[in-house]
């Protein structure tokens, strides 16, 4: 488990969120215009859940290289995003195995708000 | 619950009768140049998602697909039950990998309304993205949502 990326820092910019509208084909206009968002009683562009998701994804890749494979990757979305927010993304080793290593992922605001939680399940490949 | 995403939706609730009704089959195959512009944006660097060579050494028969990557896979797919734009919170998402998707292969992909619960002027909806390598089901992916509708 030395290879772990358990933690991720990252200011989420509005070029980040428009280059992830344009990639995921999602351009809700509340994520890509202020007037939009703060129509909607948002300071800022809201960051889409699945770039937050993409990005704790990024956590695990180097155990993707060595021989696990994800079995099960779950997120709960708890306060949005905003752009111009910077994300944390932590992980912590909930349970490990010789076939088997459970993380528990959590990313939070710059004001320590969490706005993610969830659970990465990892199996050796056989 | 406050991460949007944006689908079509529908302006009136949708009825409990969609429950359990499930898309038509669409196929999909993700090239590796999809694959790596997916992670420039996102900012992953890792030589797996990059080079071929790396990704067989460790095991892929082609380059893998970043874990998050078949929600886009919902773009392809129409859903009956949704008509009309509209905006939902995402509360909770999921995926259930039974092989690790890889680009260059065909993927035959579908989505099922599960789950249906109206509470006041809300529904929370789940659906499940069923993806089949041909062989059988390769991974699924739950995305629950929360619809609000304004009072009348």
């Amino acid at each position: 488990m030395d290879y772990v990326n358990e933690k991720i820092v990252i200011e989420i910019t509005a070029n980040l969120v428009k280059q992830y509208a344009a990639v995921s084909g999602d351009t809700n206009p509340i994520h890509l215009l202020k007037s939009v968002a703060n129509q909607a009683g948002f300071p800022n562009p809201v960051a889409h859940g699945m770039l937050t998701m993409a990005i704790g994804a990024k956590v695990i890749s180097p155990l993707l290289q060595d021989g696990w494979r994800l079995s099960y990757y779950k997120m709960r979305f708890s306060s949005p995003l905003f752009v111009n927010d910077v994300l944390t993304i932590e992980t912590k080793l909930l349970s490990s195995a010789s076939q088997e290593v459970i993380l528990k992922i959590r990313g939070e605001n710059q004001h320590w708000d969490t706005v993610v939680s969830g659970k990465i399940d990892l199996i050796i490949q056989n | 619950m406050a991460s949007l995403l944006y689908l079509k939706g529908m302006k009136e609730m949708i009825d409990k009768k969609w429950i359990g009704t499930t898309t038509e089959w669409i196929s999909t195959k993700v090239t590796r140049k999809e694959v790596q512009e997916f992670c420039t944006v996102i900012g992953e660097e890792n030589l797996l998602y990059q080079n071929i060579t790396v990704a067989k050494e460790a095991g892929y028969a082609d380059i893998p697909l970043p874990p998050t990557y078949p929600i886009l896979f919902w773009q392809s797919i129409e859903l009956p039950w949704l008509t009309d734009d509209f905006t939902m919170l995402q509360s909770d998402q999921s995926f259930s990998y039974e092989h690790t998707l890889i680009a260059n292969k065909t993927y035959h992909c579908q989505i099922q309304l599960q789950k249906l619960r109206t509470q006041s002027n809300q529904q929370f909806i789940v659906h499940r993205l069923s993806i089949d390598d041909g062989d059988g089901l390769a991974a699924t992916s739950d995305t629950t949502m929360v619809l609000r509708y304004q009072e009348e």
